[in-house]
């Protein structure tokens, strides 16, 4: 079309007043297809009222007695010596209107028509229709952009509801009327065939029936108002706005040229603009209905979600609802688009979904709603990694359902939530944009952390641990927590005694002391997570006591750690103090481990008190009678005692 | 109110033929304000209406032209604000009355149709619509009889005749049967030639009070003004605009005012009206030339039927 002159059929009329008339009206006309009446009619219906600044430019549509769609612009201009019957300047309007086939087989713009038939003096060659030849759209420059501004407006334009622009006074016709140009490049050529607007119009003539119109002030109706200059990022608030303006910014590379070929007339209508945007799978004409699925059941080791706590709470199932653009949709529907659009061609313009997400995700859900949420994104599989769209939009969708969805911050019960909508098992990790999304490092409950960071990877993991040198007894406790699963408290304890012994000589002893009396030393917790590897879970407790006690172990410590007063000391703790225990003080090792599993055992009372009186009295448990005993000195920085490996 | 009726939102609506003046009138409202140093001054209730109020007033003073021609249906949201001197009785009466001041505010919901959009025949089914729609919404009317106009075409009773009818059809529900709007009927252009003349051949010019002596026409000769008026039209016709008025309308809805939007001609070094220099309105010598104001604009009568109009109407809204 570049550069092309395209052959056209201008109809045409002339507005005014003769100098003895005191009232405009229709002064002349092409004796073509298109009536006086239908002139006056469409003259009047898209006047744009006083005009105070000329010249100005109206564009406008009607149709034909055969229903013949026609393009028009009206050109309002005075002219040098003109006066009406009281003295008053004659506003003279020229209008051209052209079949919309005719022009769209060049996709003419209408600064081409201004251009073009701004150049003819009417009447003075009598009624005959002007042929004429229109230069053909010259498309989108070489790299160029549609403004944020045209993006916007065009996009309003599908709210049905007109347009106003505001503070354009000082841009020039020309500008104004290629900005309305702009606008409509960005909407399917069709649409011209329906469309109405001007470069000017009368902001107390607030009857007027023009859909797009740069005025000085609002007028007193419910339009849209720009302003020149300020392109507005805001959300319209509209679901078909909404889902066209992210789709102009990220769905199509040249969305000019496609909406150029779309040529067959189509208005404004909200039904026309639904299947507008679903030929072009910008939006669906029906809203998917959402219900509520029966609850899942919570996943084993998994404590139960509030809502299957209280089934009580549960949403009721929504009812399949009429479209209908304007209104707000809610979190469920927005989450069942969002999956319609990943699941369709180009998915990069869920921008408008994620945009609806984003206004929401500031009111907190209830349990139930979470619930709910939680089984879309399962169902829907929105936690999936195979995703077609760019990295950034993937990311701010995992932030904004994790926001919705789950609780801020996660809980260890929110983690395995996310894990069961992701598909994983407990002993799969979840996927690293998923991870990043949830941001281990920044979540408080350190079973989350590890296990999050744990996943993202061993680097990860190292430089966080070793950047916030954690407490020991924060990591005992992270490791013995009952509400792990057995793959997830594997991993914790695993990180929890690899970054004790990495600290070794650093780390507060006495407060790793107190954590392993606490909780017996972790022989129990290993015991139960590695039931078939002793010489794991040795090993484990071999580090665990090296951290704390040094290379060698005391008599005295000998009799803490076998003779723990609650918990029953395992053949794997045994064996980690065998290996740690000086030669002399195994004997004291043995009887300590002897009366530890006798006194703390299986046995009911009665056996077990038989079996203890057939030992050697509890005095007979010294160390060997060569070694003098040693005192446990905690390790303080600076005093020198240091563990070996 | 009947269940039927639509609900009115009490503005005042412009109506009269092509050329009456209409928009001239309100471009002088400001003005004619400012000049009486009254109570009250004009502001727009919103952006659109005060940059409005600001464009016909300036072209009226300072380009000394009249306004463009209306082209479509305007809305103009001004507001007639005042400090108004209040009297209220005291506590113990004996003492008297205690006297205030107080801020009033009357809404003036103008609307200004372009006066071919009273003729039906002509006028586009857009503007006819418009025109009667506004009417029918409308507390108060502006009704404009050029003398001039009805001595040349002669066509006021049709204008008026078409309009009421039209208005009525679409009102009929009225339980007694008349409009219920109130009417200011201004007799305009009374700058001009032949219609001050016609009013000192017939005796009803008297002085103004104050130092410029203005001539006018006292309220209560106004209505007999206009049927002389009428008599002299060559149609025959205009006579039954009074009475298809007063049939119309309640009649004691209606005053007549005989005003002029830009007054008489005021030599700026005399200060004094001249009964032989009074000319303000220079009409075009040929064709290719615009109407002009020679000078300042002293409006007459145009406050006068607004806050009339105004006051009436929010009276009746507070009952």
């Amino acid at each position: 079309m570049n550069g092309e002159m395209f052959p056209v059929t201008a109809e045409w009329a002339l507005w005014g007043k003769e100098s003895h008339d005191a009232g405009y009206r229709l002064l002349e006309c092409s004796d073509g297809a298109v009536r006086g009446e239908a002139f006056i009619e469409v003259l009047t219906r898209y006047s744009p009222g006083t005009l105070e600044k000329l010249p100005q430019v109206t564009v406008s549509w009607l149709p034909d007695a055969a229903q013949r769609n026609y393009v028009a612009v009206a050109i309002h201009d005075t002219e040098q010596g003109r006066y009406d019957a009281g003295g008053r300047p004659i506003v003279f309007t020229r209008y051209f209107c052209v079949p919309q086939e005719e022009l769209a087989a060049g996709a003419v713009s209408y600064d081409a028509m201004y251009q073009e038939f701004g150049r003819y003096r009417l009447g003075a060659h009598g009624p005959e229709v002007i042929k004429a030849e229109l230069a053909g759209s010259p498309g989108p420059a070489p790299g160029g952009q549609p403004s944020g501004l045209a993006i916007r407006v065009a996009a309003l334009l599908l709210t049905g509801q007109p347009v106003c622009i505001l503070g354009a006074d000082r841009a020039g016709l020309d500008t104004r009327l290629r900005f309305l140009d702009e606008v409509m490049s960005l909407l399917p050529y069709g649409m011209r065939s329906r469309m109405s607007a001007s470069t000017w119009a009368s902001s107390t003539f607030s009857e007027h029936k023009l859909r797009l119109f740069f005025s000085a002030a609002r007028r007193r109706a419910g339009d849209h108002v720009v302003t020149w200059g300020q392109p507005d990022t805001a959300r319209i608030g509209h679901r078909y706005a909404d889902d066209y303006r992210s789709w102009l910014l990220g769905g199509v590379p040249d969305p000019v040229t496609l909406l150029a070929g779309i040529s067959e007339p189509m208005g404004f209508g909200q039904a026309e603009i639904a299947m507008m945007l679903e030929r072009l799978h910008v939006s669906y004409t029906e809203p998917p209905a959402v219900a509520l699925p029966a609850p899942m059941p919570a996943p084993a080791g998994h404590p139960a979600t509030p809502a299957q706590e209280s089934p009580a709470e549960a949403s009721p199932a929504a009812p399949a609802r009429a479209p209908d653009p304007a209104r707000a949709m809610s979190v469920p529907e927005i989450l069942v688009s969002c999956a319609h659009r990943l699941l369709g061609g180009n998915p990069n313009f869920l921008q408008s979904d994620l945009d609806r997400l984003e206004a929401l995700a500031a009111e907190p859900a209830g349990a139930a709603d979470r619930a709910h949420y939680q089984q879309i994104i399962a169902r829907h599989r929105l936690f999936r990694a195979d995703m077609r769209i760019r990295k950034p939009l993937q990311a701010q969708l995992y932030r904004l359902l994790l926001q919705v969805a789950f609780r801020r911050p996660l809980d260890y019960a929110d983690y395995c939530a996310v894990h069961t909508c992701a598909g994983q098992r407990d002993d799969q990790p979840l996927h690293r944009s998923l991870l990043l999304a949830i941001n281990p490092a920044r979540q408080p409950d350190l079973r989350v952390q590890l296990l999050g960071l744990n996943a993202l990877g061993e680097r990860e993991l190292r430089h966080t641990l070793r950047d916030k040198q954690l407490p020991p007894g924060s990591l005992i406790s992270a490791a013995v927590s009952r509400e792990l699963t057995v793959p997830h408290a594997r991993i914790v304890c695993d990180i929890a005694v690899s970054d004790l012994y990495r600290r070794i000589g650093t780390v507060d002893r006495k407060a790793l002391w107190d954590a392993l009396v606490q909780h017996g030393y972790l022989a129990a917790t290993f015991a139960e997570l590695y039931p078939d590897q002793p010489d794991h879970q040795a090993d484990q407790l071999h580090r665990l006591l090296c951290v704390t006690f040094g290379a060698k172990l005391e008599p005295e410590v000998i009799r803490e750690v076998l003779g723990h007063p609650r918990a029953a000391p395992t053949v794997p703790l045994f064996a980690a103090v065998l290996a740690m225990a000086d030669p002399g003080d195994v004997p004291l090792a043995e009887r300590t481990f002897t009366r530890g599993i006798i006194g703390k055992g299986h046995f009911p009372g009665r056996v077990r008190e038989q079996l203890l009186a057939l030992l050697p009295p509890g005095d007979h448990l010294g160390a060997g009678p060569d070694r003098a005993p040693r005192r446990l000195i905690p390790w303080r920085p600076g005093h020198g005692h240091r563990g070996g490996r | 109110m009947p269940p039927s009726e639509p609900a009115r939102d009490y503005g005042i609506t412009m109506w009269g033929a092509s050329s009456t003046g209409k928009t001239t009138f309100l471009a002088a409202l400001s003005v004619a304000l400012i000049r009486q140093r009254g109570p009250w001054r004009v502001i727009g209730a919103d952006q659109a209406s005060a940059t409005q109020l600001t464009r016909l007033t300036t072209g009226l003073t300072q380009r000394r032209t009249f306004p463009p021609a209306t082209a479509a249906v305007e809305h103009y949201r001004w507001e007639l604000v005042g400090m108004v001197r209040r009297a209220a009785r005291r506590r113990w009466r004996w003492l008297g009355w205690r006297h205030y001041e107080q801020l009033v505010t009357i809404p003036l919901d103008l609307v200004d149709a372009p006066g071919e959009a009273a003729d039906q025949e002509r006028a586009a089914p857009v503007l006819w619509d418009g025109l009667i729609e506004n009417m029918v919404n409308s507390g108060g009317i502006v009704f404009f009889y050029d003398p001039v106009r009805e001595f040349e075409n002669g066509d006021a009773f049709a204008h008026t005749f078409g309009v009421l009818t039209e208005l009525s059809q679409r009102m009929r529900d009225r339980a007694d049967g008349r409009l219920p709007h109130y009417v200011a009927v201004c007799i305009a252009k009374f700058d001009e030639i032949r219609v001050f003349e016609t009013a000192a051949k017939l005796g009803l010019i008297e002085e103004e009070a104050g130092d410029r002596r203005f001539p006018r026409v006292p309220g209560d000769e106004a209505k007999g003004f206009f049927e002389q008026l009428c008599d002299l039209s060559h149609s025959g016709d205009a006579e039954m605009v009074l009475s298809l008025l007063e049939q119309t309308f309640r009649p004691e809805r209606i005053r007549y005012f005989v005003t002029s939007a830009i007054g008489f001609y005021l030599d700026p070094h005399l200060r004094v009206y001249d009964r032989d220099n009074y000319q303000n309105h220079l009409p075009p010598q040929d064709d290719g030339e615009p109407a002009r104001i020679r000078g300042s604009v002293y409006p007459i009568n145009v406050v006068e039927p607004i806050l009339w109009l105004s006051q009436s109407i929010s009276g009746e809204a507070g009952e």
